[in-house]
């Protein structure tokens, strides 16, 4: 974990231009550009150590580790970038895939690169706790998705290459990729289901708990004051006494309506879906399909089995 | 480069523009036909595209179909074009066939939303709904499940082809994947993180039930000093670390605000902003402030208005009264976790406990009836029946441990106080300052004559003087030499420094030496004044002992060294920094209070410094206090009236709190100095104020006792 940190801190000094030495075992420096001042709370020179131990012994150092501030901010820096890359497979050619469509394959001598994307999500969960889970879903536009995966996708960098050979081009292909991203969301989506159920389900059990004993709580509260109203009339300033009271179950009312509002934001489950980064992979390919005669009819899901799935088609999917 | 690009088809060419077949201001309908029909492409023509005119390369769209079903689709604005997965889902579910018309009518530009309704193939004008959309959506829309906004940026950069080197990009995915990793190991990632604390694991337990068990809303009253700071310091970076967390309130008495900053500073590197350093409550996310403050006319309104993700009130049992404002005004703040602190959550009444309970979960002692019914005792509002269930059910909501369950070893302190006969020029000295100031008192500057000297200097002065002459001289030295002092009428100034400066011995320094040299170990000697710090560092060092000197001027790595030295070669630490630096100085176990604090709390954090948990060997207090001084009533206040030597560190607050006073203990002091007019009333003064302590203390016990009876009580 501690060298992949290194790794991270390290590569991110690089983007933002700072250099660094190491000025004793263990201890780096570097120097903050005054643009990077602000994100660095101000300081012009960060001194950093990845050790607890030498962190503990001077405390002027800043500890970069699991947990830290630090690590978290350039994470959610790096986050806010978005990115996408784009590497050319140096494997011999395939031949094209037919695809879920099907078709006629045309073989052809011409090479060309069929692009395959690569789109690794984050999922959040937020409700009375927060989880995350990282996903991958590799799609090809030839083939549509391919794969769906826990964790992000790890690209072997051995068959990959940043330069395309010049003598083949990216063919341009049926699916765009804005259909294979919402495709993607969907697909996503209805792996979650499951789980989005039972967190749900959760939140809203305890909530419904926690009413039920709240909503006991104030009842017996108004109970005693409404109690107290029918026998205020012998009291001289009686009509004093039943505004006063008139005032406190209002304040009750007004409790009730904040805790109610409290509690359902609680529990309220909260899934957030964010494209960490996308990878075009250009895959060297022979041949294309002729695509099939189109249906007179769209090709379309069942909606009871959507509609059932809560909230999967009424979702905003990219927003 | 552009020939190398990943492009969608020029579909446009391929696929024909859609037809509009009518157009209203706000609206148009159009035929579904080819590629619209088949898999939910609309190509908009010039007339469509009026009604978005959005500026982003790509935009999501919102239509809401007659169902109240949302689709979504992104709008392609170069190529223009749209596309939706689910419209041909709809087209399905509703029969429509290849050729029927469909109207689109803007709802709401700001939030791209529009209304999508089929005209069952007429030509007519859609018609504009007058009912209230906004509501629709949220009442049949489950709107739990969003997609970030910056996912089109990525999808844009494909589509622009701007991309990035491959490094940049995987890199961005082993933050993920780190940052995902940290929040699924299971273990606190706080405790990764906090220095200068030696958790145990009664904290660590705390700290994982309050988050995975209680929902994060509990009652932490574990007896004094188990360190239910640090169990609440370790649940707040908790749930900052995991995101859980961003705006955080701290409710505290005034008196241990500056401690709960330092403490979270050092250990948990949090800095928090004391309400009074801000212009407004919202200006930072972490604030700790008093709760008299927060509570106040200016502030009640807007503290409430604010929704916080975490509210820590400490010294809970403030709130043990549902009638009073504390109670009212902290049950009304809206947070999502709530840390109630308190080691006595029952004083005179187990109501209290009842009245605690209800502001952290409302209901779950059931009402106050029934809670009276089934758990009080008659014949003892502080003790309970049926106390095994009362137990069971507080366990979901309070966490209790006692010293005598976490088996932690609590080492002796020995406290060692020598009683100094001041050399005679000494006392003559105390004597001409004490009369001096006493009558400077009663003739303060005032508006209209601002000559003379302020208050605050007079008790410095005095302060100074139960310190060491040393230090006195040094600053009236400084007083005379300023322009201010120049018209010391009566030359009383000037007579006090004559006789300072003369004073070559002090007796206390002389009974110092005699100490530090009958011992052969590590020593912290304490002071209040750098006068007097640089006086006791020349006695040691001409003398050959090695010094470690620690004081506020330093920088954070001089203090960082000076630490290291202490703790490495050299003998002695002088420190006028009594506050709680956090800094682990445990491995020394003898501490000298050259001068005292009249506020007693600075001298629990300077015996801090040593003994508290993680202390393993008795340790060894020495005061040094000259006698018939008032330091020495003071000395004799604390240590014969409430023992505050012995104390266990955080109990001192609890005791003083028992006191119910406005004004500190240090402010009594002060008057009572400032205020008698002579020796014989400062001392009857003290006096009374000596039983006001031992009564305190006896509150103290007897509800310590109460608590045993009622949380572990047969």
């Amino acid at each position: 974990m501690e060298n992949k940190i290194q790794e991270l801190v390290f590569s991110f000094l690089d983007m933002v231009s700072m250099k660094h030495k190491e000025v004793e075992p263990g201890v780096w420096m570097a120097k903050v550009p005054e643009n990077e001042q602000t994100f660095f709370n101000g300081f012009e020179t960060l001194k950093f150590t990845f050790d607890r131990a030498s962190a503990e012994k001077h405390r002027d150092l800043e500890l970069i580790c699991e947990g830290s501030f630090l690590l978290r901010r350039i994470i959610e820096r790096l986050s806010e970038i978005p990115k996408a890359s784009r590497l050319y497979s140096t494997n011999p050619p395939e031949v094209a895939p037919i695809g879920a469509e099907g078709g006629l394959r045309v073989i052809s001598d011409k090479v060309y690169y069929r692009p395959r994307v690569v789109f690794n999500f984050k999922v959040q969960y937020e409700c009375d706790q927060r989880r995350e889970k990282l996903y991958s879903l590799v799609a090809d536009t030839a083939a549509g998705i391919m794969s769906l995966d826990a964790g992000l996708h790890e690209i072997d960098l051995k068959e990959f290459s940043e330069t395309a050979q010049p003598d083949i081009e990216i063919e341009e292909s049926g699916v765009d990729i804005l259909r294979l991203y919402l495709e993607s969301c969907r697909k996503l989506e209805e792996s979650l289901n499951e789980e989005i159920a039972e967190l749900r389900e959760w939140g809203d059990e305890q909530c419904s708990e926690n009413l039920k004993v709240f909503e006991a709580y104030l009842d017996e509260q108004k109970q005693e004051l409404l109690k107290k109203k029918e026998n205020v009339s012998f009291h001289l300033y009686f009509f004093q006494k039943e505004e006063e009271i008139d005032r406190l179950i209002d304040n009750l009312e007004e409790e009730r309506n904040r805790k109610l509002t409290e509690l359902r934001e609680k529990f309220s489950l909260r899934v957030k879906i964010s494209l960490i980064n996308a990878v075009v992979l250009c895959i060297p390919t022979i041949g294309v399909i002729a695509p099939k005669k189109r249906r007179s009819v769209a090709k379309g899901l069942n909606m009871a089995g959507i509609a059932s799935s809560t909230g999967f088609a009424t979702r905003s999917a990219i927003q | 480069m552009m020939t190398n690009t990943i492009s969608t088809r020029t579909r446009a060419e391929k696929s024909p523009l859609i037809k509009v077949e009518s157009k209203g201001e706000q609206s148009f309908t159009f035929q579904i036909k080819g590629k619209a029909f088949q898999q939910g492409y609309l190509f908009l023509n010039p007339q469509m595209k009026e009604l978005f005119p959005f500026n982003e390369d790509l935009s999501s769209i919102t239509f809401i179909d007659d169902d109240d079903i949302v689709h979504s689709a992104i709008y392609h604005k170069m190529r223009g074009y749209m596309v939706c997965l689910t419209f041909n889902e709809w087209w399905t579910k509703k029969g429509v066939n290849e050729g029927n018309s469909v109207s689109i009518e803007l709802i709401d530009l700001t939030r791209r939303t529009y209304r999508l309704r089929l005209v069952n193939g007429c030509e007519s004008v859609p018609v504009v709904s007058d009912e209230s959309v906004e509501l629709k959506i949220s009442s049949f829309v489950d709107q739990s499940v969003s997609y970030s906004s910056h996912n089109l940026e990525v999808l844009r950069r494909i589509v622009k082809s701007e991309f990035s080197p491959y490094s940049e990009t995987s890199l961005v995915q082993l933050g993920e994947e780190l940052s995902a990793g940290a929040s699924t190991d299971g273990e606190l990632l706080a405790l990764k993180t906090c220095f200068g604390v030696s958790t145990y694991f009664h904290q660590v337990q705390t700290a994982k039930m309050v988050i995975e068990k209680l929902n994060g809303r509990a009652l932490l009253a574990d007896e004094v000093g188990l360190g239910k700071t640090i169990e609440a310091g370790l649940i707040l970076k908790e749930y900052l670390l995991r995101g859980m967390a961003k705006k955080v309130l701290i409710l505290t008495p005034a008196s241990l605000i500056t401690q709960w900053q330092q403490e979270l500073k050092t250990k948990f590197d949090l800095s928090f902003k004391n309400h009074l350093e801000i212009n407004d409550w919202d200006d930072s996310d972490l604030i700790i402030a008093s709760l008299d403050t927060a509570k106040s006319q200016k502030n009640q309104n807007t503290v409430q208005q604010i929704k916080y993700d975490l509210l820590i009130v400490d010294e809970a049992h403030k709130l043990k009264n549902r009638k009073t404002k504390n109670w009212k005004f902290v049950n009304a703040i809206n947070t999502k976790y709530l840390l109630m602190l308190t080691a006595t959550p029952i004083q005179n009444d187990m109501i209290e406990l009842f009245n605690l309970i209800s502001i952290l979960k409302p209901g779950h002692l059931s009402t106050v009836q029934k809670f009276k019914e089934d758990f009080l005792a008659e014949r003892d509002k502080r003790l309970p029946k049926n106390s095994v269930k009362l137990r069971e059910m507080l366990s979901e909501i309070m966490i209790r441990h006692r010293r005598a369950d976490t088996l932690i070893k609590f080492p002796q302190r020995y406290v060692h106080t020598h009683s100094i006969d001041l050399n005679p020029d000494e006392a003559e000295l105390y004597r001409e300052l004490t009369d001096f100031i006493r009558k400077r008192y009663f003739t303060l500057p005032t508006h209209k004559n601002p000559r003379g000297i302020n208050r605050l200097t007079l008790i410095l002065l005095q302060k100074l003087m139960g310190s060491s002459t040393q230090a006195l001289a040094k600053a009236l030295g400084k007083m005379i030499s300023s322009n201010f002092y120049k018209d010391d009428f009566d030359q009383s100034l000037k007579k006090l420094y004559d006789m300072a400066k003369n004073i070559k011995h002090s007796r206390k320094g002389q009974v110092m030496m005699e100490i530090v040299r009958s011992l052969n170990e590590k020593v912290i000697i304490f002071t209040q004044f750098r006068g007097t710090q640089d006086y006791i560092v020349k006695m040691l060092q001409d003398e050959g002992y090695s010094v470690a000197i620690f004081n506020g001027q330093l920088s954070q790595a001089e203090k960082d060294r000076c630490i290291e030295d202490f703790r490495g070669e050299k003998q002695i630490l002088v420190s006028t920094e009594s506050g709680g630096e956090g800094r682990n100085l445990q491995f020394c176990k003898v501490l000298i209070n050259f001068d005292l604090p009249w506020n007693p709390m600075r001298i629990e954090q300077r015996i801090g410094r040593i003994h508290r948990l993680g202390q393993n060997e008795d340790v060894h207090i020495i005061n040094l206090s000259a006698k018939d001084t008032i330091e020495s009533y003071v000395l004799e206040l604390l240590d014969k009236k409430i023992n505050l030597f012995r104390l266990i560190i955080g109990e001192l607050e609890m005791i003083l709190g028992n006191m119910h006073s406005k004004r500190t203990l240090e402010q009594i002091i002060i008057d009572i100095v400032t205020m008698s007019p002579n020796q014989d009333a400062m001392r009857r003064k003290f006096k009374t104020l000596g039983n006001k302590l031992e009564k305190a203390l006896q509150t103290h016990n007897e509800i310590n006792i109460a608590q045993e009876e009622i949380f572990n009580g047969e």
